[in-house]
C-alpha cells in the first residue's frame, strides 16, 4: 500500500484530502508545520507528498528546496497545493523540485486523478 | 507367715500375686524371670516358690528342675501357675519335675490360696504329688469381681496409653513426612567413602556420584568449603550444586546432608534431603538480569553503567589508560516513535543497538540510559580509536532501517568525553558527552563531538543551576546591589532599584537573567525573593539605624510570587520586623505578572497597595498590557523600558512612544522612570521629552551597599 505524506496546517483542508486519499485506498500520514514535514519525509519517507504552499513555519517553497537537498528526498514526487495561482508561482515552485501542482480549491472529484497523472494509478 | 518367691514376667500377674500375698501378711520376692528367681534362691531362705512358665532367660520348668535338682533348694514346695501351658501333657512334664501343683490362670482366688495353703502345709520331705491328673488341679474359675475389675481397670489404663503412643507416632510420622516431602524432593545417603548409594527419585545418574564430587561443583559456597565440611564429618544444609544428569540436562541442586554414626560412633556415611532447584535459579537469574538490564534491547542499565564505569576509571587510573565515554542520542525517535507507534521505536531501538555494537570491539560496552539516549564505555583505547568507532557509528546509520514494511532513515548524534583529559569523575565525564551530544544535534545532529571547554557555559549556567541555587540560598552567596535612580532636573537620587547578583566560588559571577529564568520555573523564586526581600530590609534598616536618610527602594517581586497565597504574609512580617515603613518600598512587577487576572493575584495587588507599598510596573510597553490596568492596579510608577530607550537616538518611533509615555504618566499622575540610559544623548533625549528620573550605566552602575552612602543624606 502506498503512502502519502500530507503537508498541510488548516484542519479543514488536511481533513479533506486525507478523506479523499483514505478512500481511494492509500495509507496517510500528516505534518501541520513545514519542519515536521521535512522531518518526516526525510526520516520516514512516503511514497508521494502532498505539500500545502502556505505553512506557519517555512514556507512550502522552502520544504521543497529542504526535501530535495537530501538524497533520500531526491525522487519522491511532490504534489503541491496552493490558492495563489500565479504563473510565477508556479515556475517557482517547479523549479524548485515540485514534481506536479494542485490549485485550490481541490475538487474532490478530480483530485485523486490529478494525483494518479503524477504517481501512477497503481495504490501499491 | 511365709517367705514366698515369684517368677513371672508379666508385670501385672506379678504385681496381682505380690499383692495378694502381702495383703495375707507374707513376704514376697518378685522375679520376672527364672535366673534371677534362681539367683535369689541360692542366698535366701524361701518357703515357697509360685512360677509362671514362659519367661526370659530361664523358663518355669527350667527353673523348677534346678531347684529340684539342689540338695538346698528342693524340698521348697514348687507351684506352676500359667495360663499358657494348659495341656495335660505340660502339667504332667511340670508334676514329673516335681513341682507340687500346676494351677491354670485365670483362677479364683480362694481357691488359689486354698491350694497353696495345701501345698505348704503338707510336709515337703514326705510330699509326693499324687499321681494321676486332678488332685490339685483346680477348675478355671471367675475372679471375684474386685479383682477382675483392678485387672482390667489397669489393662484399660494401659490400652489407652499405648493408643495414644502409638497415635502420637503416627501422627509425628505423618508430619514428618510432609516436612520432607515438602522439603525435598529426594532422599539419599552415603557410605564411608562418600559414594551415594540408596537413592530415591534423585535425578539419574546422581546415584554413581560421590559427595566430593558434588563438593566440587558446589555454586553458593566455595567448592572447598564444602569438601573440607565433608572431611570433617559436619553436617552441612542448602549447598546448591550444578549437576549433569546423564541426559547432559544442566541442572541445580540443593543439598543438605548429616553424618551418621554408629553405636560405637564410628562414621558410616551421610544421610540427607535433596531438590532441584534448577528453576528457581534460572528465575532469580531473570530476575536479577531484569533489575540490571534493559528488557527490549538486552543491554545493561544504568545501575549497571556506574557501577562498571567506576571500576573502569579505577584501572584506567592504575595503567594510565584513557577512558572513552560515548554518548548516543537517536535523532528524530520521536518522530518515529509518534509516527509509526510504539513497536516500530521499539525495532527501531533494537536495530540501532545492533548497528551500534558491530561497529564497536567486543570490549567496548554499551548501556541503554533510557529513551533513545544510550552510553558506551570505551576503555584503553585512544582519542584516536574514539574517532575511527564514533566514524563508524554514524556511517552505519546511512543506511535506512526496514521497519514494519516502511523504509526509515534516522542518524545518531554522539559526544565524548575522555578520562582524564576532560575530567576524573563518573558524573562530570557524562555530563560532559551529554553536553557534546547536545552541541552535535545543534550542529545539524548525525555527526559527533568530543568535549570541549567552551561547551561549560551550559553545565554553570544551565545544567546544575537549580541545585545551585539552592545551595546558594544556603551557603549566603547571594548578595544585592543598588542601583540610584536620579532626577537629572534637581539633581538628587530619588530612588533605588535592589538587584541581586550570585557569585559562585568556582564558576564567579553567574548571570542574573539565567538565575531568574531558572529559579522562576520552580518554587525556588520565591525563596529567593523572599531572601532578597529580607536582605533589602536589613540593609534599610542598618543604613537608617547610622543615621542616613533614605529614598524609596524597589524590590522585583516574580510574577509566580505574585500568585502565592503566602505573599502577603511576607510582606507584612519582614519590613515590620526590620521597623521599615512600607512607603519607603516599591514592590517592582512585571506586567506579564498582571496580565493575569486571578484571584489571588487581584487579591495580592489590592492588599500591596493596603499595606502602603508603592507598585511600580516594569517592562511597561513590551506586553500587551493597557492603561486599563494601569488604573485598575493602582499603579504608582512606570518604568519605560529599555529596549525603547536603546533605540531613542535613532528610531523616530521609539521616541514618539516615550513622549506618548511621558503625557500618559502625566495625565494619570504616575511616576516614570526611564531604564537603561547608557549616554549622554539618551538621557538628554529623555529629559528633552519629560521623563525626569534615569536609571542606567550612563549615571551609574548597581554598586554594592557600602558606596551606596555616597549618594544618602544623613
Amino acid at each position: 500500500m502506498k503512502t502519502a505524506l500530507i503537508i498541510e496546517d488548516n484542519d479543514n483542508n488536511l481533513e479533506l484530502i486525507r478523506f479523499i486519499l483514505l478512500q481511494a485506498g492509500y495509507r496517510v500520514r500528516f505534518a501541520v508545520t513545514g519542519l515536521e514535514g521535512v522531518q518526516q519525509a526525510l526520516t520516514i519517507p512516503p511514497d508521494f507528498i502532498v505539500l500545502d504552499i502556505q505553512l506557519p513555519d517555512i514556507n512550502g517553497l522552502e520544504v521543497l528546496k529542504r526535501i530535495r537537498a537530501n538524497p533520500v528526498g531526491e525522487t519522491v514526487p511532490i504534489i503541491a497545493m496552493t490558492s495563489y495561482a500565479m504563473s510565477g508561482d508556479k515556475e517557482r515552485l517547479l523549479a524548485a523540485g515540485c514534481t506536479s501542482y494542485i490549485e485550490k480549491p481541490i475538487d474532490p472529484m478530480t483530485v485523486i486523478a490529478q494525483i494518479q497523472a503524477v504517481i501512477g494509478k497503481d495504490i501499491g | 507367715m511365709m517367705n514366698i518367691l515369684i517368677a513371672e514376667d508379666d508385670d501385672n500377674s506379678r504385681q496381682l500375686l505380690v499383692d495378694l500375698f502381702q495383703s495375707k501378711g507374707h513376704e514376697v520376692v518378685s522375679f520376672d524371670n527364672g535366673l534371677k528367681a534362681l539367683a535369689h534362691l541360692h542366698t535366701h531362705t524361701v518357703d515357697l516358690i509360685i512360677s509362671d512358665i514362659l519367661m526370659p532367660e530361664m523358663d518355669g520348668y527350667g527353673l523348677c528342675r534346678a531347684v529340684k535338682q539342689n540338695i538346698a533348694l528342693q524340698n521348697i514346695p514348687f507351684v506352676f501357675y500359667t495360663a499358657t501351658y494348659t495341656s495335660s501333657q505340660d502339667e504332667r512334664f511340670a508334676m514329673s519335675l516335681g513341682a507340687s501343683a500346676f494351677l491354670i490362670k485365670p483362677m479364683d482366688l480362694q481357691a488359689f490360696l486354698g491350694v497353696i495353703a495345701e501345698v505348704t502345709k503338707s510336709d515337703a520331705k514326705q510330699h509326693r504329688a499324687p499321681k494321676g491328673r486332678g488332685l490339685y488341679r483346680v477348675a478355671p474359675v471367675k475372679f471375684d469381681k474386685q479383682h477382675t475389675d483392678l485387672v482390667r481397670a489397669k489393662l484399660d489404663k494401659k490400652i489407652i496409653e499405648l493408643n495414644q503412643e502409638r497415635q502420637k507416632l503416627i501422627e509425628s510420622e505423618a508430619r514428618f513426612r510432609d516436612f520432607a516431602e515438602a522439603s525435598a524432593d529426594w532422599f539419599w545417603e552415603s557410605d564411608v567413602a562418600l559414594n551415594i548409594q540408596a537413592l530415591s527419585g534423585a535425578p539419574m545418574g546422581l546415584g554413581v556420584c560421590n559427595l566430593n564430587d558434588i563438593a566440587k561443583a558446589c555454586q553458593s559456597h566455595l567448592a572447598d568449603d564444602m569438601l573440607s565440611v565433608l572431611q570433617q564429618r559436619l553436617p552441612f544444609s542448602d549447598f546448591i550444586v550444578h549437576f549433569i544428569d546423564t541426559h547432559e540436562k544442566h541442572m541445580y541442586l540443593r543439598v543438605s546432608g548429616k553424618p551418621i554414626f554408629d553405636e560405637t560412633l564410628k562414621f558410616i556415611g551421610y544421610r540427607g534431603v535433596g531438590k532441584d532447584v534448577t528453576e528457581m535459579i534460572a528465575l532469580n537469574r531473570k530476575v536479577e538480569f531484569l533489575a540490571s538490564h534493559d528488557e527490549l534491547t538486552g543491554l545493561p542499565n544504568r545501575s549497571v553503567f556506574k557501577a562498571n564505569l567506576t571500576t573502569a576509571l579505577k584501572k584506567a587510573e592504575r595503567n594510565l589508560q584513557q577512558v572513552l565515554l560515548l554518548y548516543f542520542d537517536i535523532d528524530h525517535f520521536k518522530l518515529v516513535n509518534d509516527t509509526l507507534g510504539h513497536e516500530a521505536g521499539d525495532q527501531l531501538l533494537m536495530m540501532s543497538t545492533k548497528r551500534i555494537i558491530e561497529c564497536a570491539r567486543a570490549s567496548d560496552v554499551l548501556y541503554r540510559m533510557g529513551g533513545d539516549e544510550f552510553v558506551m564505555v570505551i576503555e584503553s583505547a585512544t582519542p584516536q580509536d574514539g574517532h575511527r568507532i564514533v566514524r563508524d557509528i554514524v556511517k552505519a546509520f546511512s543506511l535506512p532501517f526496514d521497519i514494519m514494511q516502511q523504509r526509515v532513515y534516522t542518524t545518531v548524534s554522539i559526544g565524548v568525553s575522555v578520562y582524564p583529559d576532560d575530567a576524573t569523575d563518573l558524573q562530570t565525564l557524562l555530563t560532559y558527552a551529554d553536553l557534546a551530544m547536545y552541541r552535535t544535534k545543534q550542529n545539524g545532529r548525525n555527526s559527533f563531538e568530543f568535549y570541549t571547554p567552551n561547551m561549560n557555559f551550559i553545565p554553570k549556567q544551565w545544567m546544575d543551576m537549580e541545585h545551585g541555587i539552592r545551595l546558594a540560598l544556603h551557603k549566603n552567596e547571594f548578595h544585592m546591589v543598588y542601583q540610584p535612580q536620579l532626577d537629572a532636573e534637581r539633581n538628587m537620587v530619588v530612588g533605588m532599584e535592589a538587584l541581586i547578583r550570585w557569585t559562585h566560588p568556582d564558576h564567579g559571577l553567574i548571570s542574573t537573567v539565567e538565575l531568574i529564568r531558572v529559579a522562576e520555573q520552580s518554587s525556588l523564586i520565591n525563596n529567593v525573593d523572599d531572601w532578597v526581600l529580607e536582605e533589602v530590609c536589613r540593609q534599610m534598616r542598618e543604613w537608617l539605624d547610622a543615621g542616613y536618610q533614605l529614598p524609596r527602594i524597589s524590590v522585583n517581586m516574580s510574577a509566580r510570587h505574585l500568585r502565592s497565597d503566602n505573599l502577603m504574609n511576607l510582606l507584612n512580617n519582614i519590613p515590620k520586623h526590620y521597623g521599615i515603613d512600607p512607603s519607603l518600598l516599591c514592590i517592582e512587577i512585571t506586567e506579564h505578572a498582571i496580565l493575569e487576572e486571578s484571584l489571588t493575584v487581584r487579591n495580592n495587588m489590592q492588599a500591596i497597595k493596603k499595606a502602603g507599598f508603592a507598585i511600580s510596573l516594569d517592562d511597561f510597553g513590551t506586553g500587551h498590557s493597557s492603561l486599563l490596568y494601569l488604573k485598575r492596579w493602582a499603579v504608582d510608577e512606570v518604568k519605560i523600558e529599555r529596549t525603547f530607550v536603546n533605540d531613542l537616538v535613532s528610531s523616530d518611533e521609539d521616541r514618539a512612544i516615550v513622549r506618548a509615555m511621558v503625557a500618559l504618566a502625566e495625565a494619570l499622575d504616575l511616576d516614570l522612570v526611564g531604564e537603561g540610559v547608557e549616554n549622554q544623548n539618551q538621557a538628554d533625549i529623555l529629559l528633552a521629552s519629560g521623563c525626569k528620573v534615569i536609571q542606567g550605566y550612563y549615571y551609574s552602575r548597581p554598586v554594592p551597599p557600602d558606596q551606596v552612602t555616597q549618594w544618602l543624606k544623613k
